[in-house]
């Protein structure tokens, strides 16, 4: 079902399912207020890894915006069991740019973009809508 | 795509298609003639062996009407006529019927040549010759049986008289005859027979010739036909022989001229490449898989690296020298990432960590030199696959050292505008005390620096001795609010505590202090410097508005006072709140709790000031009575009120009370006090102090009365600015009261109690307006 659902994502214009992880309220709430992609829909939002990987296994999302540091798992390992589940998962780091190694290293993990915070709605919009092209074009 | 996409070989594979099909065609028609030769050939032959036909049947009817004169028998030469006869007309037929023959192989030739009308005409007469022959022949070919009868003998045959007549080609048909065989007889069909043959011979003897010439003259003819086959022929061999080398020729050419054109256009866009590669400011390289870069680079990177050799290179080698190992082990993951397939290459450019990145180059002088390098990276795609990574360098060092001094200078600035704000919100006077005693603090720590030390124990002493001085100059600053010159001397004490921790001292230990020193000295001449613009500012305004523009240089004179901020303040801070007290009272008011506070916790004091009376200070006074109240305030809380343990100790509350009061006396004027519950003036500490100061001899002091003695305190040079104090012990500023008061035509009057209290109490003239209201 995932990998259908995937196939038609990157271009083809069907609704794609999102996943907000991020231990803090404030950006969670921000990331869907913000959200102005019309075929991006919010399924799911998690305030840690663990919880994050819970919800990706009964529904898993298309996309999703992942912080790093975040408690009982982090963005790194969670990056790393999302992709475990779902291969063609689309995955934007969304974290502060304290470590450029510490980012880095969620991409080695099959992340696929990264967002510095803070950000304005339109930075958030131009990298989401950035990251369902580059999947486009990959394929 | 596939086989047939030919690119640029597509001209050259055309053309020599092109020539191959020309020769085939020559090669073909080469073959086609040659094939009509060998026709020929036979067809000669062919007409050749007819030739002899016409003979032959003459031959054979000769022979025929001899046996036939002879008795003999007569089949096998009837046969042989009419063989040779059925031939000849075949043949001829054949001839006639466009030129079909058969050759020896008994294959079927057709001879073109037969349908030409020359041919045509002589087979036609041949025919017509033929025909007359066939007509004679056609009885005699159709005899069978024997022309013999065999009963009787029969009388000789009589000898034709014809062939006389016939002339040369009398055949020898009519040789006597044998004498013998009286049994044989012709028999009337055999007579008929013999005249038959007779006419035929007559008739053969004439045209058989003829027909052979006939065919003979066909025979010419198609041989003469056939020459003139094979000259088309050579002359096709040499004319597409020529055409070939003429198309070979224009191939060559055209390729040879497309090559040079191509090899020209080739070596251009080469030499285009190489002065752009040559010329860009930019590095640029490309990285393969293996991350060895490419042949092809811009000569910027000679620069940019500081080498010239970058052949069989890997970029973790061309970094591992110039930049830390962490940075290196983060950029060579993050070129990695741009290999894999997964990466947003625009989503991760914030995070490459070389973005801006320090790097070191050794120099001959065996140091490093500092730049910065910004490292781009992009994918090159070749056929839908990533190729390379497309890597260019820039030297950012003059920008990021720019960038850098801008904000060392925005800092720079805005520490100042924080200090001069700072200024403003200090009490003028605290700020003149403070620079002058740290002035004094700072000359003595470099006095210390310069005292010789040898001994552990000298050094000790001597970070000591600096360490008070510059704390108590922190500590002064801080109370005052000035961060910058609070935040130098902080740095200062933080070397003395290293030096502190240190094993061991020795005299260079203490040469860093000389720069730290210097910086703080320089800092306080800053501030000494913006003080003594804004008191020169002042000065200015205030001649000015004797002059008459009093309302303007009054709120100038505010502002400096420190009682009125928002004048100068408001274009950078925003306005204060409309409900807070911003007037000139307000201001003095607050300026003297500010103070008073200030003093009292740097004294380890507390004191409650209470104002009373100050909103109803006339214009003309303010400025004197802010003077006056902040010497007098500052006194009673340095030398006044006692420390709380002290305080405990008599009774009294800890914190000490501190009373200003301005209270109007209609045409007497206006009163002004400031009352402190203190200990009083310490008369005999005041003796001390003026023959200190060589105001009195001991003594005059040993003869001076209390009254007399507290007037010293308001004699010049009593109170000094150079004493080397902070505030605690410091008796300064009544003369300048004394002073003020005098100006104005006012008098002071003093009050004290030992260990109860100091009553300052000053009295004013009316001003002008109070006394016209």
């Amino acid at each position: 079902m995932a990998s259908a659902n995937a196939k038609a994502s990157p271009l083809t214009g069907g609704k794609l399912k999102l996943m907000i992880c991020d231990d803090s309220n404030i950006i969670r709430r921000k990331i869907e207020r913000e959200l102005q992609i019309e075929r991006l829909q919010v399924i799911a939002t998690a305030a840690n890894g663990k919880l994050a990987v819970e919800a990706f296994r009964k529904d898993p999302a298309d996309v999703v915006t992942m912080d790093i540091t975040m408690p009982e798992m982090d963005g790194i390992e969670c990056v790393e069991n999302l992709v475990k589940i779902k291969p063609d998962v689309l995955i934007l780091i969304i974290s502060a740019l304290s470590d450029k190694a510490t980012a880095i290293e969620a991409l080695k993990k099959g992340a696929n973009g990264f967002l510095c915070k803070p950000f304005t709605d339109r930075q958030l919009t131009e990298a989401l809508e950035e990251l369902l092209r580059g999947a486009g074009n990959d394929d | 795509m596939g086989i047939l996409d030919l690119g640029r070989y597509k001209g050259i594979v055309f053309a020599i298609t092109g020539f191959l099909v020309f020769i085939a065609i020559i090669l073909a028609v080469n073959h086609g003639k040659a094939g009509g030769f060998s026709d020929n050939v036979a067809g000669v032959r062919f007409l050749e062996n007819q030739a002899v036909l016409p003979h032959a049947v003459y031959d054979a009817s000769v022979q025929l009407a001899q046996r036939l004169q002879n008795g003999e028998k007569v089949d096998d030469a009837l046969e042989s006529l009419r063989k040779a006869a059925t031939t000849f007309d075949r043949s001829l037929n054949s001839l006639a019927n466009g030129g079909m023959i058969t050759d020896s192989s008994g294959d079927i030739i057709v001879l073109p040549s037969m349908t030409e009308p020359e041919a045509v005409a002589q087979l036609k007469n041949g025919s017509k010759l033929w025909d007359g022959y066939k007509a004679k022949l056609d009885p005699i070919l159709r005899f069978s049986g024997s022309p013999y009868v065999t009963a009787q003998p029969a009388p000789a045959p009589a000898p034709a008289p014809a062939p006389a007549a016939n002339g040369k080609n009398a055949a020898p048909a009519v040789a006597a005859p044998p004498p013998a065989a009286p049994t044989i007889q012709l028999s009337p069909r055999g007579r008929r027979l013999q005249t038959a043959l007779t006419d035929l011979t007559q008739y053969g003897n004439t045209v058989h010739g003829q027909l052979s010439k006939v065919l003979t003259d066909l025979s010419i003819q198609v041989e003469a036909n056939s020459r003139k086959q094979t000259d088309t022929l050579r002359y096709i061999q040499v004319g597409g022989m020529a055409a070939a080398l003429l198309l070979l020729g224009a191939i060559f050419l055209f390729f040879t001229r497309n090559l040079r054109k191509e090899e020209a256009s080739a070596n251009r866009q080469r030499k285009e490449t190489q002065d752009i590669l040559r010329t860009v400011n930019e590095g640029l390289f490309l990285l393969d898989k293996d991350l060895k870069l490419g042949s092809e680079r811009s000569m910027a990177l000679n620069n940019i690296f500081r080498r010239e050799e970058f052949l069989d290179l890997t970029f973790d080698k061309l970094l591992k020298d110039i930049v830390p190992e962490k940075t290196l082990r983060t950029a060579m993951d993050y070129v990695a990432l741009l290999w894999g397939e997964r990466v947003n290459e625009k989503l991760v450019k914030t995070i490459n960590p070389l973005n801006e990145v320090e790097v070191h180059f050794d120099n001959p002088a065996g140091g490093f030199d500092t730049h910065f390098l910004e490292f781009d990276f992009n994918r090159v795609k070749s056929e839908g696959s990533l190729s390379h990574l497309l890597v260019t360098v820039n030297d950012v060092t003059k920008r990021v050292m720019l960038s850098r001094e801008l904000q060392e200078s925005q800092e720079k600035a805005q520490a100042q505008l924080d200090l001069l704000l700072r200024i403003l919100h200090v009490e003028p006077d605290s700020l003149t005390s403070f620079l002058t005693d740290a002035d004094v603090s700072l000359k003595m720590v470099n006095s210390i620096l310069k005292e010789p030390a040898r001994e552990e124990s000298a050094f000790r002493a001597k970070i000591d001795g600096i360490y008070r001085q510059v704390h108590a100059v922190k500590g002064e600053a801080a109370a005052l609010g000035l961060k910058t010159v609070e935040q130098r001397a902080h740095a200062f004490e933080e070397s003395l505590n290293d030096l502190k921790g240190r094993q061991s001292l020795s005299g260079s230990d203490f040469l860093p202090l000389v720069v730290k020193l210097d910086d703080l000295f320089n800092h306080l001449a800053q501030v000494r410097e913006m003080l003594s613009r804004l008191v020169d500012l002042h000065h200015a305004i205030a001649t000015r508005r004797t002059a008459g523009s009093e309302v303007g240089a009054e709120k100038v004179d505010q502002w400096l006072a420190g009682q009125d901020q928002t004048q100068i303040t408001k274009a950078i801070i925003p306005p204060p709140d409309l409900g807070e007290t911003t007037g000139a009272v307000g201001g003095l008011e607050r300026t003297l709790e500010d103070l008073a506070a200030r003093v009292a916790s740097s004294q380890s004091k507390q004191v409650n000031l209470r104002c009373a009376g100050l909103e109803g200070v006339p214009e003309s006074y303010r400025r004197a009575v802010k003077d006056i109240t902040i010497q007098l305030v500052r006194n009673a809380v340095v030398h006044g009120i006692e420390e709380p343990g002290e305080r405990a100790k008599a009774n009294k509350a800890a914190a000490g009370a501190l009373a200003v009061e301005f209270t109007p006396r209609g045409t007497d004027g206006y009163e002004l006090i400031v009352q402190d519950d203190g200990r009083g003036l310490q008369l005999e500490r005041i003796k001390e102090v003026a023959v200190e100061r060589g105001l009195i001899t001991p003594a005059q002091a040993a003869l001076l009365d209390p009254r007399q003695t507290m007037a010293l305190i308001f004699r010049p040079g009593f109170s000094t600015a150079d004493r080397v104090t902070t505030d605690a012990g410091r008796g300064a500023g009544m003369d300048l009261v004394r002073i003020l008061v005098a100006e104005l035509g006012g008098r002071v009057g003093l009050a004290s109690a030992g260990g109860k209290f100091s009553k300052f109490k000053i009295w004013l003239p009316a001003t002008q307006s109070a006394v016209a209201a």
